[in-house]
């Protein structure tokens, strides 16, 4: 016996079995049991196995299950709440009068046809959640304020902007071409052979449309966003947040649906989808029922008309690659494309190693645009000769000033030189999400020339468009701004800074913006884009 | 149980009450009318703020069961379809414990009626399996063993009252049973794994 046993009333202590310990059992678990009793008990529980189990058992059921697993991730629950509104319609309970008649079945046959009467005669009331659509994937109802990571403007979600390439856009239904780079639900986009666009909505999804593609915007709400995709194919990057609206593809077979992810999207040559996921996952749809048809994963292609799942292809890494903002970086370096196949992208068959992530690393032939080689600034034989007279010439300060001269002007040039390699990558849609990384080096390298200033805008630029990093892109045109107030290119840095507001979901901000634009530039180019979605400015005019 | 609508109650002409606001905050009052109205986003936040206690409940009444994802679902579903006739005569956790446990009694108890047998009978092996191994884990799955045998009306009390944490009167008002009902319930699902536990 222990130390605790000798504190014990001897015969108590001899009394005390198996009986005494089930019967305490329950106490001692919620922690009622008297603290004698319980030494009593656990002394007992010390000697006997069985009780020891029993104990242990009645423990368990007390403390009960842990569902660890109660939460689910914003991708399931995505799905499960869309399941959820499409079972809506088969939960609803039957109108009486059909639930008189299922019930009363044969017991009331002659009653049977003046029920059915009634039935027919009685209209079943409306409920507003019969406008839900099944799936909820185009539900629009109301207008609901915007919580965070939603779209906190009609003003954000009703427009977007073409960010690179060329293409054919018009309002809907063979309407007049749009012939500004903004444009709004109802937009019809076509490329052709040779073509590529690239396209911003709602300031989070990036799309890449291929050549020969047509598609269109036929909806905007802050629940959901739809595009019809009639041929072609496209890619599209969605860094979706919980509250953001869910993009819907439309395609002659399918509807595909997003809850954010980077992914293609194909109509071939006989109208068959083929969806491609390279990161998330998104989810393929029956057009008429809303039925799931199939759940694509990261790394798989999926044929719908097939039915079908293969590896993705170099194709569709190619065509989302111009989506891709991510590179080699680390902590607080701000990360941009270098051409490497991101590492959040499944690609089969791709190893781990970033060097080796590489397009033609892609076993799929496929044809591959030829990399663009950095420029190499040629030194001037010239210069070096001149310098070399002069110092024959002059062997004291006026020498040393003007070999000091001659650095600064070859930096100079080898930064124009350099800005220019970044700003002809910049001008291919195909090659513009490489011109950031190219940027970002030249601005570590240069950036305090006032002669390059530049690269500011065009890093905001890039930021902006490619990253959807607002503030980086913000901050990029406001130092653009504070350094070269006069510069030509100033009125587009504002106009940017706006832009930057409102697709960032900060319309106080973008309002304040638009109202320091339209008093600077009353006759600008851009006044009447800010002035389409913010109306009210106008008397600042 | 004040809040008398059933679940599945046909909406009144489309045009519901304002929720009585004591059982409600301020958010809560505007995210209801904006669901009631259909709106989808509204619909998304009741969803989110809901669907853990929802899915840990089904956890801890059915233990790990393929069907907890088809129940919320269906749950969820149902108390979309019953928001207008939502009263707020009680806050929106109970009301939804409330549509939580109308949908799962019926299957509660035919499980419990098609189980009997054959439970009995692995009631039996398990135990005679307990004897030589005990580990925690063990424990955990014996647990869930012992409290399916309860019946189902016991089991929906004694899941709330020690599981959910909830008040008899709380449990009264969701099961819209008298309070001594619940108190009976309670002890005699107490005394029922009282003697399943020490049967092992």
């Amino acid at each position: 016996m222990n130390q605790a046993d000798d504190n014990l009333p001897t015969d108590g202590a001899a009394r005390y079995g198996c009986l005494e310990a089930h019967e305490d059992a329950e106490f001692a678990v919620a922690d009622r049991l008297h603290p004698a009793a319980l030494v009593r008990f656990r002394a007992h529980l010390r000697g006997c196995s069985d009780c020891r189990r029993m104990h242990a058992l009645m423990d368990a059921v007390y403390r009960g299950p842990d569902p660890a697993a109660s939460g689910v991730g914003i991708i399931r629950g995505d799905r499960e709440f869309a399941a959820i509104l499409r079972r809506v319609p088969h939960e609803r309970p039957l109108p009486w009068p059909q639930r008189l008649l299922h019930t009363s079945g044969v017991v009331a046959l002659s009653t049977t046809a003046a029920a059915l009467l009634l039935a027919l005669l009685i209209k079943p009331g409306e409920h507003p959640l019969e406008h839900v659509p099944h799936g909820g994937v185009t539900a629009s109802l109301g207008s609901p304020s915007a919580g965070p990571g939603g779209a906190a403007h009609q003003a954000q979600v009703d427009y977007g902007r073409v960010i690179a390439g060329r293409g054919f856009l018009s309002t809907r239904g063979d309407g007049p071409p749009v012939l500004t780079d903004t444009f709004t639900v109802g937009t019809r986009f076509a490329t052709e052979p040779g073509q590529s666009l690239q396209v911003g909505l709602l300031g989070r999804i990036l799309a890449n449309f291929e050549a020969g593609t047509e598609i269109e915007w036929t909806q905007a709400s802050p629940a959901a966003l739809d595009l019809t995709l009639e041929r072609g194919l496209i890619a599209v990057r969605y860094e979706r947040q919980p509250d953001d609206p869910v993009l819907n593809i439309h395609t002659p077979s399918a509807l595909v649906r997003v809850v954010g992810t980077v992914f293609t999207v194909e109509v071939d040559a006989e109208g068959h989808t083929i969806v491609s996921v390279l990161r998330g996952e998104v989810e393929v749809l029956n057009p008429e029922d809303q039925a799931l048809i199939g759940e694509v994963q990261a790394g798989y292609r999926f044929d719908h008309e097939r039915s079908t799942y293969t590896d993705v292809g170099r194709t569709e890494v190619r065509v989302a690659m111009p989506l891709s903002n991510e590179g080699p970086g680390h902590g607080d370096v701000v990360r941009s494309a270098d051409g490497t196949i991101p590492a959040s992208w499944v690609v089969p068959g791709l190893p781990p190693a970033a060097s080796l992530r590489r397009l033609e690393n892609i076993l799929t032939p496929a044809p591959v645009p030829e990399p663009r080689e950095r420029p190499q600034v040629a030194r001037s034989d010239r210069r070096h000769t001149s310098s070399l007279a002069a110092a024959k010439a002059d062997d004291g300060q006026g020498l040393i000033d003007k070999l000091v001269r001659d650095a600064a002007e070859t930096r100079r040039e080898e930064g124009r030189a350099i800005l220019e390699h970044c700003k002809s990558l910049y001008q291919s849609a195909q090659s513009r999400y490489l011109s950031a990384r190219c940027l970002t080096r030249f601005m570590a390298e240069h950036g305090d020339d006032e002669d390059l200033v530049e690269g500011h805008l065009l890093i905001g630029i890039l930021r902006m468009d490619f990253a959807n990093d607002y503030p980086a892109a913000k901050l990029a045109f406001q130092r653009f701004l504070e350094r070269a107030p006069t510069h030509p290119e100033a009125e587009l840095a504002r106009y940017r800074l706006w832009l930057a507001n409102i697709e960032h979901g900060d319309v106080p901000g973008a309002v304040e913006r638009g109202r320091e634009y339209l008093r600077r530039y009353p006759n600008g180019k851009f006044a009447g884009k800010i002035l389409q979605r913010f109306p009210k400015l106008v008397s600042e005019l | 149980m004040t809040q008398t609508a059933p679940a599945f109650a046909e909406p009144t002409d489309g045009v519901a009450e304002a929720p009585r606001v004591e059982y409600l905050s301020a958010a809560e009052q505007f995210m209801l009318s904006q669901a009631r109205a259909g709106n989808s986003r509204a619909l998304r936040q009741f969803y989110d703020g809901h669907q853990a206690q929802v899915r840990g409940h089904l956890y801890r009444l059915l233990g790990p069961d393929s069907e907890i994802d088809d129940l919320v679902q269906t749950i969820f579903a149902r108390a979309f379809i019953a928001l207008p006739t939502f009263k707020g005569n009680s806050t929106l956790s109970t009301w939804l414990y409330r549509i939580t446990t109308n949908t799962t009694h019926n299957l509660l108890r035919q499980r419990f009626r098609r189980g009997r047998v054959k439970a009995a009978f692995s009631w039996w092996l398990s135990g005679r399996a307990a004897q030589l191994q005990a580990s925690q884990s063990d424990v955990r799955d014996e647990a869930g063993r012992v409290l399916q045998h309860l019946a189902p009306d016991l089991r929906e009390v004694f899941v709330f009252y020690h599981y959910e944490g909830l008040t008899l009167q709380e449990i009264a008002q969701i099961l819209d049973k008298p309070l001594s009902t619940i108190g009976d319930r309670l002890t005699r699902a107490r005394k029922r794994l009282h003697e399943l536990v020490t049967a092992t």
